[in-house]
C-alpha cells in the first residue's frame, strides 16, 4: 500500500544566474513501513524533495499522492491541517519549543489536534516512554542533551500518528553514541509499529540502516537501491 | 495553550520584556497623572466660574437673549421659579434683572452692570454675603446697593455712602434714583469686580419701573455632568418659544473653547509620547519575530495555522501591554485619590495669579475612570497597531525560508 507517491515533479528555483531544477521530475513510490534514506551530495535536492513530499512546498510540475490525496491542490490552510495530521516531522536542528517541557513539546501536536486531555497524556507517556525519556518528561529542552532533545523531536513527530516520518538529517548534530541510540529507536519504532521514515541525509551510519536509499544528483534519482 | 505559550515566550528575554513593560507603566502613569490634573483643574476653572456668576443653566426671554435691552424683560412666576426649584438635581432657581446704570459720585462716573438679586437666594449662587470685605449683607427687608471692591475703589465710596444711579427704565422711561452702600465686596473676576453693584430686586424694579419683572433665571445645579438633561426638562416647561433655555457651555462659549484649545495642546502631547511607546513596542514585537523565525517555521511546519501563530504573537504584545497598564494603575489611582483630596496648593505669586482670576490657589487632580478606561484603551490600540506588521509577515512567510533561516 502506497503512503506516499510522487509522479514527475519538478521545482525549479529563478536566480540570478539562471533557472536551478533543484528537483527535476522525480517519481517515487513509498510503502507503509519503509525505512528509507535519500542520499546524495550538497545541492542534489534531497531537502528540497523531502520539503515537497512534507507538503512545505510546492512542485512547479507533476503531484504528490499521500494515501491517494493530491496535496498539490490543497489550499495553505488545508496542507497546514494535512501535514498536522498526516507527517511527521524530524528537523536537523532539533527545533523544540523552548518555552515548553518535553511532555509539552509532544503534547502540542495533539492539542492542535484538539485530541481530548486524557487521550493525550497517555499517547505522550506512551511516545517518550518509546524514545527512553519517560524519565525526563519535565525538562525543557535547554535542560537536554542534544540527543536527548532529537528524541523528544521523533516522539513529537510520532505523537500525531502520522502516515510517515519525514526526517531531515536527524543525526548531523548528534555525536556517534546519541546517533546510534536515536537510529535504534527509529529503526525499532518502524520494525515493531510499522512507522514510515524517510530520511533525507548525509550519515553513512543511517544509510548503513536504511532498507532503502535512493540517490539523488542533481535534483534526479540516479540510483534507487532497496536492501 | 496560546495563552501559556505566549506568558512564557515573554519571559524568554526578560530584560526586554520588562523594559516593555516600564516602557507602557511610565508613558501610561504620566498620562493618567496629567490628565487627571487636566480634567481636576478644568473642572475647578469651571465650577469657580458657574458658582461665582453665570451658574448651571439660565433662562432668558428670547428677545433678550438676542438683544439685552431692558425692554425684554420676563415676569417673574412664583409658579414656574417652584417648578423648576423641584426638579431633581436642582440646587436653586435665581431670579435676576440685569441692567446698565450711570454711577455717579461727586468726583468720578462710571458705566455699571447692576444686578437686581433675590438676597437670600442670591446666596445659594454667588453668595455676595460670603465675598463681604466691608459694610455688611443686606439684612432682613432692606434695600441698598453692594459694590465690588475695585469699583468702589474707583468711585471713592464706602458703606454709608449713597450712590446715584442713572439709566434706562422700563417702556422708554428714563431710570434714576439714590441708593445707599450697605457693603464692598471682593469678586473673583477681576473684570466683575472693576464694574458690578448688587442691588436688592424690590429696589432694582422701583428705579427701573420694571415691577415683577426678571432678565433671567439662573439655576445652580447637584451635579454639572446633568447639566444637558436638566436644560432638556427645564425647556419643556418653557415650550411656547418665547424663552431660550441655555447651558454654561451655551451661554460662555469662549470658556469652553479655552479649555479645549487647552486639551488638544495636551492631547498632542499624549499623541507624541504614545507614538514613542508605540515604536518601542513595535520594536520589540520585531525582535520578537525575528529571532523567532525558525521556531514560527516549525511550528507552522508541524500543523499550527497562520492564524493561532500570529494570535500567539499578539497575545504576547497583549500580556505585555496589560502588565503595564495594570502597574500604572496600582500606582496611578491612589497617586489620582491623594491629589484629589489633598490638591497640590500654589502660594507666592503662582498663587497670587490664581487668586487674581478668582479662583482659589489649588491645582486638583480628578479621578474620572473613563478617563482611565480611555487611556488604557489607547495603549491597547497602540499594541494592537503595533502588531499587525508582525502579524501580516507570519501570514506571509514561507517554511522552507523560514525553516532555512
Amino acid at each position: 500500500m502506497n503512503v506516499l507517491e510522487t509522479r514527475s515533479i519538478t521545482r525549479i528555483y529563478k536566480e540570478a544566474a539562471g533557472e536551478i531544477r533543484a528537483v527535476d521530475g522525480i517519481s517515487l513510490t513509498f510503502q507503509k513501513g519503509e525505512f528509507a534514506a535519500i542520499v546524495g551530495p550538497s545541492g542534489s535536492g534531497k531537502t528540497t524533495l523531502l520539503n515537497l513530499m512534507g507538503g512545505l512546498d510546492r512542485p512547479d510540475t507533476g503531484s504528490i499522492l499521500v494515501d491517494a490525496v493530491d496535496i498539490c491542490g490543497l489550499n495553505a490552510r488545508q496542507l497546514v491541517d494535512f501535514r498536522l495530521y498526516n507527517i511527521g516531522f524530524v528537523f536537523q536542528a532539533y527545533n523544540l519549543i523552548p518555552v515548553l517541557t518535553a511532555e509539552e513539546n509532544v503534547e502540542f501536536i495533539m492539542q492542535l489536534q484538539k485530541r481530548p486531555r486524557a487521550e493525550r497524556r497517555q499517547r505522550t507517556h506512551e511516545v517518550l516512554a518509546a524514545v527512553g525519556l519517560a524519565d525526563r518528561m519535565k525538562s525543557r529542552p535547554a535542560k537536554l542533551s542534544g540527543g536527548q532533545q532529537q528524541r523528544v523531536a521523533v516522539a513529537r513527530a510520532l505523537a500525531s500518528k502520522p502516515k510517515f516520518v519525514l526526517a531531515d538529517e536527524p543525526t548531523a548534530n548528534l555525536d556517534s553514541k546519541s546517533a546510534e541510540n536515536l537510529l535504534e529507536i527509529m529503526e525499532k519504532l518502524n520494525r515493531e509499529e510499522s512507522i514510515t521514515f524517510i530520511f533525507s541525509t548525509h550519515d553513512p551510519r543511517v544509510v548503513a540502516r536504511a532498507r532503502r536509499v535512493i540517490t539523488l544528483v542533481d535534483g534526479k534519482v540516479i540510483r534507487d537501491e532497496t536492501a | 495553550m496560546i495563552l501559556i505559550l505566549a506568558w512564557r515566550n515573554i519571559w524568554r528575554n526578560r530584560r526586554r520584556t520588562l523594559i516593555t513593560i516600564a516602557s507602557v507603566f511610565f508613558a501610561l502613569l504620566f498620562a493618567l497623572l496629567m490628565r487627571a490634573l487636566q480634567v481636576g483643574t478644568y473642572d475647578h476653572m469651571l465650577r469657580s466660574m458657574l458658582d461665582a456668576y453665570t451658574g448651571y443653566i439660565q433662562v432668558y426671554s428670547t428677545d433678550y437673549y438676542y438683544d439685552r435691552s431692558i425692554d425684554h424683560l420676563f415676569e417673574q412666576d412664583e409658579a414656574v421659579m417652584a417648578g423648576i426649584s423641584e426638579i431633581p438635581g436642582v440646587k436653586a432657581a435665581i431670579p435676576r434683572l440685569e441692567t446698565f446704570a450711570l454711577a455717579i459720585t461727586a468726583r468720578q462716573t462710571k458705566g455699571v452692570m447692576l444686578l437686581g438679586i433675590d438676597p437670600e437666594r442670591e446666596k445659594l449662587l454667588s453668595n455676595p454675603a460670603g465675598r463681604i470685605t466691608q459694610g455688611r449683607y443686606y439684612r432682613a427687608g432692606e434695600g441698598g446697593l453692594l459694590l465690588a471692591g475695585r469699583l468702589a475703589a474707583y468711585l471713592g465710596v464706602e458703606p454709608g455712602d449713597t450712590l446715584t444711579l442713572m439709566g434706562m427704565g422700563c417702556q422708554g422711561a428714563s431710570a434714576a434714583g439714590l441708593f445707599v452702600v450697605r457693603g464692598i465686596l471682593k469678586l473673583p473676576n477681576p473684570d466683575l469686580d472693576r464694574r458690578l453693584i448688587y442691588i436688592d430686586l424690590p429696589s432694582v424694579r422701583e428705579y427701573t419701573g420694571c415691577s415683577n419683572m426678571l432678565s433671567s433665571i439662573v439655576i445652580n445645579l447637584d451635579d454639572v455632568n446633568q447639566t444637558a438633561a436638566i436644560r432638556d426638562r427645564i425647556s419643556h416647561m418653557f415650550s411656547d418659544k418665547t424663552f431660550r433655555v441655555l447651558t454654561y457651555e451655551e451661554n460662555s462659549p469662549e470658556l469652553i473653547q479655552q479649555i479645549d484649545s487647552d486639551k488638544a495642546s495636551g492631547y498632542i502631547f499624549l499623541g507624541l509620547l504614545y507614538l514613542i511607546v508605540g515604536f518601542g513596542v513595535f520594536g520589540t514585537v520585531l525582535m520578537m519575530i525575528s529571532e523567532r523565525r525558525k521556531e514560527t517555521g516549525v511550528m507552522a511546519a508541524i500543523g499550527m495555522q497562520r492564524l493561532k501563530l500570529a494570535l500567539v504573537v499578539v497575545t504576547e504584545m497583549l500580556w505585555m501591554g496589560l502588565l503595564g497598564i495594570a502597574s500604572s494603575y496600582v500606582v496611578s489611582i491612589p497617586l489620582v485619590w491623594y491629589l484629589q483630596e489633598f490638591p497640590i496648593r500654589f502660594t507666592g505669586e503662582m498663587g497670587e495669579i490664581y487668586l487674581n482670576y478668582g479662583l482659589e490657589p489649588i491645582m486638583p487632580a480628578r479621578l474620572d475612570l473613563m478617563v482611565n478606561l480611555w487611556q488604557a484603551l489607547i495603549v491597547l490600540l497602540i499594541i494592537f497597531i503595533s502588531v499587525i506588521y508582525p502579524v501580516i509577515s507570519i501570514f506571509k512567510m514561507k517554511e522552507t525560508e523560514a525553516l532555512r533561516s
